[in-house]
């Protein structure tokens, strides 16, 4: 089964991407081949300049330092004994070799820069509220300064205020940071208020890309458009 | 403190049905003391010399005055005498003792030091060669009896090799093989089940994630996952411990060791009931305070189990 076909696309440093399309169109396929985690059958990805490497060698690994994931659910993706601070310092554990103190002292930054208060620093990850836990993915993620940030559906858990303090908090810290995010989502309109480009995703093949004014007022594909209707109608 | 409570009285009641249930399948076999110790002592064995006999050993009172007898005895500390020797049974106990404990510490030491590396190697490698070959040895020394191994091991290292004494004996330096075949036997076992549990906390969804990040293998393995499932080994560990507590009972006597897995061997072939019964005890005490100290530690350190909300699945 092809899940990804003839999809080729680039993400410039700074911009946002967005990809949109329904469950199993290969939205989270193109994410996993992006961060190594699968091999393409055939074809190249090109990050920093150099083709990006999966699996577990030195090489892959020291490329996936510079790219972090934000998962759909972020609760899960913390050891389970953890503290939210420990959580945080893991995403600059493996890119450097700081102290622990300069690593605290940077995990503490993140915090503070998605909103987590310092109350919060102890406590485990699994206490959190789903909105809370997302902003902790969101600090251990920024923490190690990547240069792209892969967001795998990280809204579609949330009700709809979270989503929107989510939303505006990625969009203030890839101003402050100048990280390039790839935006993967089902929600049109979530994708469009974050988003410079939007790729239209349709049986594991790009089928329209554009701006978001461009695909929001101007829908070439039938699939565009019926995907606009689904989020007009809810 | 009203869980250790629980767990104490919780103990000290499966204790005495215990004791009362190998009490009454000792009674029930169909061979009589008296007369196998009569017979062991040379005498004429006559429906006179046995009822004396049978008088002299207590056995002529109905079994539930018996079993109160012994059991009055026992909760001073005093399991009886032994039909055979005529020797206090907890003194008996109390010599053999340090020989099984031996065999039985120094095994499940060495199996835990076996099993968790290989177990680590096999789960990194899952469906590789190494974890192929490992699972292979694994099921062939699980399939095998721990006599047959003991005697395949006597074969090879006694008698092929010359490195032990075929006839065993009570130094050190025979200790090494039957400690070398509980640990290998255990270790067999525990290297599948450590295993298992290592694949199941791989594919949770927090290794990916820092997989993601570029964690390497090793690290992953070593600083969470190993972490993460110490609760779990350590039931195992305390399984392997009574496993291999059990096993003494075979190899202490294949390899001619006098602890009491030979002691309760040579009781059994004499029908000397009170120093089986102490067996019997001593056996159950020492698995049941182990349980009850697995159940401590998860109390101590798993805070999910100190609130009451377990995790399903987890133990």
């Amino acid at each position: 089964m092809v899940a990804v076909n003839n999809v080729s696309f680039s993400i410039e440093e700074g911009e946002c991407v967005g990809i949109i399309g329904e469950s199993g169109s290969g939205k989270t396929t193109l994410a996993s081949l992006i961060a190594g985690f699968e091999r393409p059958d055939s074809g190249k990805i090109i990050f920093q300049g150099k083709r990006l490497y999966c699996g577990q060698s030195r090489t892959a690994r020291n490329q996936r330092r510079n790219m972090q994931v934000v998962f759909q659910h972020s609760a899960s993706s913390f050891q389970p004994r953890s503290t939210v601070l420990d959580g945080v310092c893991d995403g600059i554990r493996y890119k450097e070799s700081a102290g622990t103190a300069q690593m605290r002292d940077r995990a503490a930054k993140a915090l503070y820069q998605v909103g987590i208060p310092e109350s919060y620093f102890q406590k485990k990850c699994c206490e959190l509220s789903g909105g809370e836990c997302q902003r902790v993915a969101i600090a251990r993620a920024i923490s190690g300064g990547p240069q792209l940030i892969l967001l795998d559906e990280v809204t579609s858990a949330l009700d709809v205020s979270i989503q929107a303090q989510i939303m505006h908090l990625l969009h203030d810290l890839q101003h402050e940071m100048s990280m390039s995010y790839l935006f993967i989502s089902h929600d049109i309109a979530v994708v469009a208020g974050l988003c410079d480009k939007i790729l239209v995703l349709k049986n594991g093949c790009i089928i329209e890309a554009g701006t978001p004014r461009d695909i929001l007022h101007n829908p070439k594909e039938e699939y565009t458009k019926q995907l606009m209707l689904s989020v007009l109608t809810l | 403190m009203i869980k250790i409570l629980r767990t104490i009285v919780k103990t000290a009641l499966l204790l005495i049905a215990i004791s009362l249930v190998s009490f009454l399948i000792t009674f029930l076999a169909p061979s009589d003391a008296a007369q196998i110790m009569l017979e062991a002592q040379g005498n004429l064995v006559t429906e006179e010399t046995l009822s004396v006999k049978r008088a002299e050993l207590g056995l002529d009172r109905p079994v539930l005055v018996q079993y109160g007898d012994w059991l009055g005895g026992a909760l001073r500390g005093d399991l009886g005498r032994s039909f055979k020797s005529g020797k206090p049974v907890r003194q008996e106990l109390l010599n053999a003792l340090p020989n099984t404990a031996l065999l039985t510490i120094v095994s499940t030491v060495l199996s835990v030091i076996l099993a968790i590396p290989a177990a680590m190697m096999s789960a990194k490698r899952k469906n590789g060669l190494l974890d192929g070959a490992l699972g292979a040895v694994s099921y062939i020394l699980i399939s095998f009896p721990s006599f047959f191994v003991s005697l395949v091991a006597l074969y090879i290292f006694a008698l092929k090799l010359g490195w032990f004494n075929v006839i065993g004996g009570d130094r050190i330096r025979d200790a090494v093989l039957p400690i070398g075949v509980l640990s290998i036997t255990t270790a067999a076992w525990m290297t599948r089940q450590v295993r298992s549990l290592l694949l199941k906390e791989y594919s949770k969804d927090y290794v990916f994630a820092c997989r993601s990040r570029g964690a390497g293998e090793g690290y992953i393995m070593r600083k969470h996952i190993l972490k993460n499932c110490m609760l779990p080994i350590s039931t195992l560990v305390g399984i392997s411990f009574a496993s291999i507590l059990g096993g003494t009972l075979i190899v202490e006597n294949v390899f001619n060791w006098s602890g009491m897995g030979q002691l309760v061997m040579k009781a059994i072939t004499n029908r000397d009931y009170p120093v089986i019964q102490g067996y019997v005890i001593f056996m159950s005490l020492s698995l049941l305070v182990l349980n009850a100290l697995i159940d401590m530690l998860y109390l101590i350190v798993d805070p999910r189990v100190r609130a009451g909300t377990e995790v399903a699945g987890e133990r």
